[in-house]
């Protein structure tokens, strides 16, 4: 079964002109995708879609086999802790340690103190910040806010992990790190949707790709072979 | 969550509270109400108690006028003491009393050219039949004019309940101004971390969760207000008794309030705080939480 299916999915803000038009794809679960188009494509409107930021203005959009515009708003909440999310901005909370900020997903899911201690620290350690937990963002270079924000992604074992742009101003061995780190995750199991105009990285990690232009998708990637 | 069991100081909030609106903003408001309202009740008290002293000492008496010139008949009256159940006692004022009593209305001169009425002071038992007791006088002197001072206790009263109602209007006014301030502050609070709040939101926070941080917030804040303004309410009052006990006032000793009015006194700010804080909090976030997808 599908883990993500868009069917004639089209978005609008508000009043203004369409940004989606009658975008259609599936994810099976343990892919991974590069999301790629120029820039107002409509890239992160669509991830928004994907990690329920935003409800589409006409289509259907079924995530986990459920069709979420029959999900109940209580029922909501339970379904965006299984979406790992790292935003363009990164999104921290500046008055928390990189440690709260990365604990922040355990502690809404209710889980024990003493497991949050445990693999909260565990996996800053993995990404390079164990000297660093204690650290507010603000003090915190842009690839260490990456590798936090990423961490916080993915401390929940989320089903499906998004990125949108997560190399967009760092060094090149930085996003290459954060890269094989997603790449890791994918084995594992977590099916990955990564949002980038960096060409480099898509020649690199050679993952299929759904290219968006002009808020239509060209490629649609259930047609293609899937990598990994 | 289990930051729930870490109360108040160590509670650690995902949304930067210290930044933005002032934390001390809901304390003062809601500060500044319970002392308006703690004050207002402890007035509302004190006037109860001393109507009630004014009452009791009003309640249990009439005054029988006679046509000058009828000692028989008033004798009559006076020996209903020791025969009627309801009477405690029966006494004629003496012609002296009675120009006391009326000299400020017509003038000593004047008082000495009258041929003065006749007044019994009739003093009843305590749960004694006003109506009956009255029927009986009436009954051995038709023509008597028996005052049972309705009147007077029946101005008392309507003071009384005039200012109480000022008093609880007044109250209420500040309560709604307190009401509608708090909610405009959590609105405001709102709209500053709503980007803290939309995260959390996305992150998969439920409603509940993000509330109950505003609630929480909310509630620090006025509980510290509402201690702060009943420390200051009882703080007016001790100062207003020490006042007028110098002043040798003698409405002061007739205030006296009873243990359980004191209680409703100091709890029921904190208990109406707590509750405010609670419902006005939830209600407003709850409002700003819908409008995220
Ligand atoms: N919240 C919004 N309200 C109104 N219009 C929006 C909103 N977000 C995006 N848009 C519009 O939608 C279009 C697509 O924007 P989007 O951010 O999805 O593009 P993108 O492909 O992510 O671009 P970039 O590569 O620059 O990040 C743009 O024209 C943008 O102006
Ligand atoms: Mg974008």
């Amino acid at each position: 079964m599908a883990l993500v299916t868009f069917s004639n999915v089209g978005l609008r803000y508000s009043t203004g002109p369409e940004i989606l038009h009658d975008v259609s794809f599936t994810l099976q679960p343990g892919s991974f995708h590069f999301l790629t188009g120029p820039s107002g494509a409509g890239k992160t409107s669509l991830l928004k879609l994907l990690h329920l930021g935003q409800k589409p203005t006409r289509g259907i959009v079924t995530l986990f086999g459920q069709d979420m515009a029959r999900v109940s708003r209580r029922d909501m909440p339970a379904l965006r802790r299984q979406i790992g999310v790292v935003f363009q901005d990164f999104r921290l909370m500046n008055h928390l340690s990189a440690f709260d900020n990365v604990a922040l997903p355990l502690r809404i899911a209710g889980t024990d103190e003493a497991v949050i201690q445990k693999n909260v620290g565990e996996l800053l350690t993995w990404v390079g910040l164990g000297d660093k937990m204690h650290a507010r963002p603000v003090t915190l270079s842009g690839g260490e806010q990456q590798r936090v924000a990423t961490a916080r992604a993915v401390i929940g074992r989320p089903r499906l992990l998004i990125a949108d742009e997560p190399t967009g101003n760092i060094d090149r061995d930085t996003a290459i790190r954060i890269l094989h780190l997603l790449d890791e995750l994918n084995r594992h199991g977590t099916t990955v949707v990564v949002a980038t105009h960096d060409e480099a990285i898509v020649e690199r990690f050679r993952h299929p790709q759904l290219r968006l232009e002009g808020g239509t998708l060209k490629e649609e990637p259930s047609l293609t072979a899937q990598a990994a | 969550m289990t930051k729930k069991k870490r109360l108040f100081s160590a509670y650690k909030y995902d949304i930067a509270f210290s930044e933005g609106v002032s934390p001390h903003l809901v304390t003062w408001v809601s500060g500044l109400m319970v002392f308006f309202i703690a004050l207002a009740l402890a007035v509302s008290f004190a006037l109860t108690s001393v109507t009630k002293n004014w009452t009791q000492s009003l309640t249990g008496s009439l005054t029988v006028e006679l046509a000058p010139g009828a000692p028989a008949v008033a004798e009559k009256i006076s020996a209903l003491e020791g025969q009627h159940p309801d009477v405690s006692s029966a006494r004629v004022l003496a012609a002296t009393e009675v120009q006391g009593l009326l000299a400020p209305w017509l003038g000593d001169a004047a008082v000495g050219g009258f041929s003065l009425p006749v007044l019994v002071d009739v003093q009843l038992i305590d749960g004694a039949s006003v109506a009956r007791v009255k029927r009986d006088i009436a009954a051995i002197a038709p023509m008597a004019v028996i005052d049972d001072h309705a009147e007077a206790l029946s101005s008392v009263t309507t003071v009384a309940q005039v200012v109480r109602g000022f008093v609880s209007t007044l109250s209420g006014a500040v309560l709604l101004l307190a009401i509608v301030s708090i909610a405009g502050i959590v609105r405001a609070k709102f709209a500053i971390h709503r980007q803290e709040v939309e995260t959390l939101h996305l992150i998969g926070a439920s409603d509940e969760y993000i509330a109950r941080q505003f609630r929480h917030h909310t509630l620090r804040g006025v509980l510290l207000g509402a201690v702060l303004g009943v420390a200051a309410m009882a703080g007016v009052f001790i100062a207003a008794g020490m006042v007028t006990h110098t002043l040798n006032s003698t409405i002061w000793p007739q205030i006296q309030m009873l243990p359980l009015q004191w209680i409703v006194l100091l709890v029921s700010p904190l208990a109406a705080g707590c509750f405010i804080a609670h419902v006005t909090a939830q209600r407003a976030v709850t409002r700003e939480l819908e409008s995220l997808a």
